[in-house]
This record gives structure tokens, sequence and C-alpha cells, in this order.
């Protein structure tokens, strides 16, 4: 595969969340708001990018029969360094996200990435790969983000939108809303797809 | 038996590594943490005495401290606020229990003649959206001006006009009582205590 | 007392799966039906149980010992890894059914949040070891009951006239979606 259509893959194609339904547990948990579904986005990516660069690197080195292991300890050293740096440099943002920066450890997509990818391909194409879902998953945790953010607060990135007399739909920032916001999302999606699929 | 010990020590080679790397990264990073850390609470402090920037903020001594926690155990931290060399008032730290999903922690900024110059929520697990909105301004302001001397008391219609009444939130009113114990707590170490 | 306040809450008031979201994975991909949910629910509780009390101390007595806290996500990670090993290999041989009912989704636990996330939670609320078992069990129960009831649902669902948009996830997602406005119900509730 040429190195745009990888790129472009995990975006559209092989999107994270809303093609392969990896990572569902931070897409669901930390997208109340736009800017905390964009920072997890961004923090996923982070690992993602340095996973797949250094497993591809040493993909040589490891031999099989301890690839998970080995796969496990590399992400979970970048999942500890974002914390680390989180902590130092963005407060805030490391307060929203909580319990769920250490998660990122054990979020599928990133598991999934080095074991069907990074340990098969060369160091640039792992990272474009990296580039591309972590781009999909940072996309679709957005999108998910200001969608509940909109109808549960009636703001978008914190933007008041609608004013005072706005009585916004709570549940959509408390856990159901997460759950029915997803699944619409991919209902449309699918929707989408069926018409094309008719048509063609 | 020998593949597995060579499996075990590559594995344990990685281990390594990546333990090396974290290590150099904490001890870069190690004291960063601890001052964004201390930045945010000194920050909450002169914030609730309104202080600027580079008025100075101090604990109580530790034995006085004990000493208040002994009387009232809701009580976490005793901080003086200084403008030059006067003290300009006292930030309070207390928590309470009583708040609809935990405790919930406020520190009370209070004036040496008695007066609360603002409240400040510092911690809470509250419902978005509902009692999530006592670290609003809409109902933290309402705590400024009021007179230590009297108990504030919450009421559910508009309060009136310099008593010492706090409206609560629609839909929120477990959490706004836990915000309300938790400064009167803050004003009765006040009233006993600390007036020098 | 208060461990019947902690069985509550992981159980009903935060759901683990419903309201605190975690083991969501496992949650939507093995409960299309009762028995191997429920079966997925066992071995979970197994591993959440166990994985639990070693990490507590391993963190109380190695982590905390020499100062290296930062480690803790590897550590955990590694302890879980090597538990659902375990695990697989004692379901094979006792139950070889249950291993291939369950297939792909048993060496998952490993990335299960649940796991991690209870490991985490227990060193986070500074939990004694007596606690973190209570903490474990109710989560675990939580995590069961909410896989096999959700299960329940998506059985009678498969026999229905879903529209074609919503076939599949869209309309498990829509069905957990209610199920946690239902658990929702019990936000209000303490135990004194």
């Amino acid at each position: 595969m040429s190195l745009l259509k990888t790129f472009k893959n995990g975006i559209g194609k092989e999107n994270p969340v809303f093609v392969q339904l990896l990572g569902m547990c931070p897409a669901l948990a930390v997208t109340t708001t736009a800017i905390d579904g964009m920072g997890m986005g961004l923090a996923t990516t982070a690992v993602l990018l340095g996973s797949n660069l250094v497993i591809s690197l040493m993909r040589n080195f490891i031999p099989d029969k301890i690839r998970i292991p080995s796969f496990i300890v590399v992400i979970a050293t970048f999942v500890t360094l974002i914390d680390m740096l989180m902590n130092a440099y963005a407060i805030n943002l490391y307060k929203s996200l909580g319990l769920f920066i250490p998660l990122i450890v054990v979020n599928c997509l990133i598991l999934g990435r080095a074991e069907s990818f990074a340990s098969k391909n060369k160091p640039f194409k792992s990272i474009i790969d990296g580039l591309g879902m972590g781009i999909g998953f940072t996309l679709a945790l957005t999108i998910l983000g200001i969608v509940r953010e909109l109808f549960g607060a009636g703001s978008v990135f914190g933007l008041d939108l609608f004013g005072k007399s706005f009585e916004p739909a709570l549940i959509m920032i408390l856990p159901p809303g997460a759950f029915i916001a997803l699944g619409i999302l991919v209902a449309l999606l699918n929707w989408f797809k069926n018409k094309k699929a008719t048509r063609a | 038996m020998r593949e597995v010990i060579k499996l075990g020590l590559i594995l344990l080679l990685i281990c390594a590594v990546s333990a090396v790397v974290l290590g150099l990264t904490n001890w870069l990073t190690g004291d960063g943490i601890i001052e964004v850390e201390e930045n945010l609470s000194s920050e909450a402090r002169k914030g609730v005495l309104k202080l600027s920037d580079t008025d100075i903020v101090k604990s109580i001594d530790e034995q006085s401290l004990k000493d208040i926690q002994a009387e009232y155990e809701n009580v976490l931290e005793v901080y003086e606020g200084y403008t030059g060399n006067n003290l300009a008032g006292y930030a309070i730290k207390t928590v309470d229990f009583g708040g609809y999903a935990g405790a919930i922690e406020v520190i009370t900024g209070i004036s040496t003649d008695g007066k609360i110059i603002s409240v400040k929520v510092v911690n809470h697990k509250e419902t978005p959206g509902l009692g999530a909105n006592i670290t609003g301004e809409g109902f933290q302001s309402q705590f400024e001006g009021k007179n230590t001397q009297e108990e504030i008391i919450r009421t559910k219609v508009s309060p009136k006009p310099d008593s010492s009444e706090i409206q609560a939130l629609g839909g929120a009113t477990i959490s706004c009582d836990s915000v309300i114990r938790a400064v009167n707590t803050a004003r009765e170490v006040f009233n006993t205590g600390l007036l020098k | 007392m208060e461990f019947v306040a902690i069985l509550v809450s992981a159980i009903l008031v935060n759901n683990f799966v419903l309201a605190r979201f975690l083991g969501i994975c496992p949650f939507l991909g093995v409960s299309k039906q009762v028995e191997t949910a429920f079966g997925m629910g066992m071995a979970v509780t197994f591993v959440m149980t166990l994985a639990s009390i070693i990490t507590y101390l391993i963190h109380r007595l190695v982590l905390v010992n020499l100062g290296i806290e930062y480690l803790q996500t590897i550590a955990f990670i590694l302890v879980i890894a090597s538990l659902v090993q375990f695990v697989e290999l004692f379901v094979k041989k006792a139950s070889p059914g249950l291993y291939d009912a369950l297939g792909v989704y048993l060496p998952l636990i490993t990335t299960n949040c649940a796991v991690l996330g209870l490991a985490i939670l227990n060193i986070q609320e500074k939990y004694t070891l007596m606690k973190t078992i209570t903490h474990a069990i109710g989560a675990s129960i939580g995590f069961m009951i909410a896989i096999v009831l959700f299960a329940g649902i998506r059985e009678r669902l498969a026999l229905a006239d879903v529209p074609e948009c919503l076939k599949g996830f869209p309309i498990a997602l829509i069905t957990a979606g209610l199920m946690s406005v239902a658990f929702l119900g019990f936000q209000g509730l303490s135990v004194l």
C-alpha cells in the first residue's frame, strides 16, 4: 500500500472507533466535552506513534514467542511517559482525563496496530500508519465530544452557543448519552454506506 | 531450556531499558510536577483571599493546625495571607462528606475583620450539569461579603439582602448543602481559634 | 459496614460497565448469548479478584518501598498479562467447551480496561487489602450482571425486526444506553 493510502486508511476506511469499534472505553468515557475528547485522541496518537516506531525498529530483534509481552512493555513505557509529561505540562487536561490516561495501555487499537502493522513493516511506514490511525481516532472522539457537549451543555469547546434560555439534554453528558450518541453516529455511517452500496 | 532462558533474558533487557527511560523522565519531570500542583493550590488560596500574585500565603504552624483539627475534624488546611507585612486574612480548606457523590472540598477566604472574601470549591465528584455547577460563579459568588458571626443557611427562594441566606441551585440541593456546611465549618474555626 | 457500601457502589451506583465505562470491549463482544456471557463473567471475576490482590501487594511491598510508583502501569499490566495466560491454560484443560466458546476473547481479558482500571482505582482510593478484595468482588459482580442482562436482551433482539442501518452495534449501543439510564436510578442510593 502506498504511503498516502496507509495514512488515509486510518482516518476513513478502517477508522478505529467507527469501523473497527476499538478503543470504546475512552471513546465513551472522556467525550463529555469536545476538548477532552480531542485531548485524549492526541495523547493516544502520541503513544501510538512512539510504540509503532519503536516496535517497527525492533521487529527483527524481538523473538516471536515473547512478542506480545514485549509490545506491552513498549506501549506501557510510552503511556507512562505521556502520563508524566501531561502531569507536568498539561495539568488541566491531566485532571479531566484522570484514570483513562494509564488506561491507554489497554486500548486494543495500539496493541492491534503493533501486532498487525508495526511488527511487519518498515519504521517510516509504521509512523504513517500510526499517524493515520491516531488522527482517525482523534477525529472520532472529537466528533463524539462535540455532539455530546452541544446537546448536553449547549456549548462547543467551551463556547456557549445558545445562551441562557437553552435547556440542554443533560443525559447527553451523563453515561447513557455516550452509548446513545455513539450508537446513532455509527447507525448514520452505516446508512450512508448502504446508500452508496445500493447506488453502485 | 536454553531457549526459555534466552527469551527470558531478552524480555528482561527490554524491561530494563524501559525502566531506565522512565526513571530518567521521572527524575526530569518530578520537580516540575510537584511545582505545578503547588502552584494550583497556591493560586486557589490567593484567589479566595483576593490577593495578588506577589502576596504571600503560608500555613499556620503544625501544632496550631493539630489543635484546630482536634476540635473540628473536617479542617484540612489553614493558611494565612499577607499583603506586605500585614495579615490580610485566612484561607481555610474544609471538607464535607455529605455531597451527592461523596466528599466536597472547599477553601474559604475570611478577612481579619470577619467577612467572607470568597469561596472556591476545589474537589468534588458531583454530577456534571447539576451538582457540578457548585463550582460556577453563580453559586460561589453568593458567599462573598457574608458575616462570619451568623450561620449560613440555604433557602430555595431569593435570599433576603444582607442576610446569611444562600439560594440553592435548582436540582442540586444536596450538593449546595454540602458546600454550605463546609463553609460554616471554616466560619466556626475563624470564630473560635484564629482571632489574633 | 463500609464494605457493604463499597459493594453497593461497585455493583449498582458506579457499575463498572454502565457508569464507569470499563470493560466495554468484552461487554459488546461476548454478549450475544447468555451462556457465553456468563462464562466470560466468571473468567473476568477470577482474573479481576486475583489481579487486584497481586497488584495491591506489588504496589505496597515493592513500588512504594523502592519509590518507583511511576512504574505502576508497566508492573500492573505485566501482572495482568501473566495472570490471563495462566487462566487460559487452566480453562483449556478444565473446560475445552468454554475455551472454544470464548475464543479470542479470553486472551483479550488482558486488554480489558476493567481489570487494569480496577487495580489503579484500588490504589487511588487508598483501600486496605480487605477493601480491595471487596471492591474487586463488587466490580466483577457488577460486570457480570451487566453483561448477562445485556446478553439476554441481545438474544431477543436477534429475533426482532431491526432497521438495516441499526443492525449489529448501533442497536446494541443504544440498548446499553437504555440500561445505563436504568442504572442511573441508583445514583442517590447511599448505605449508612
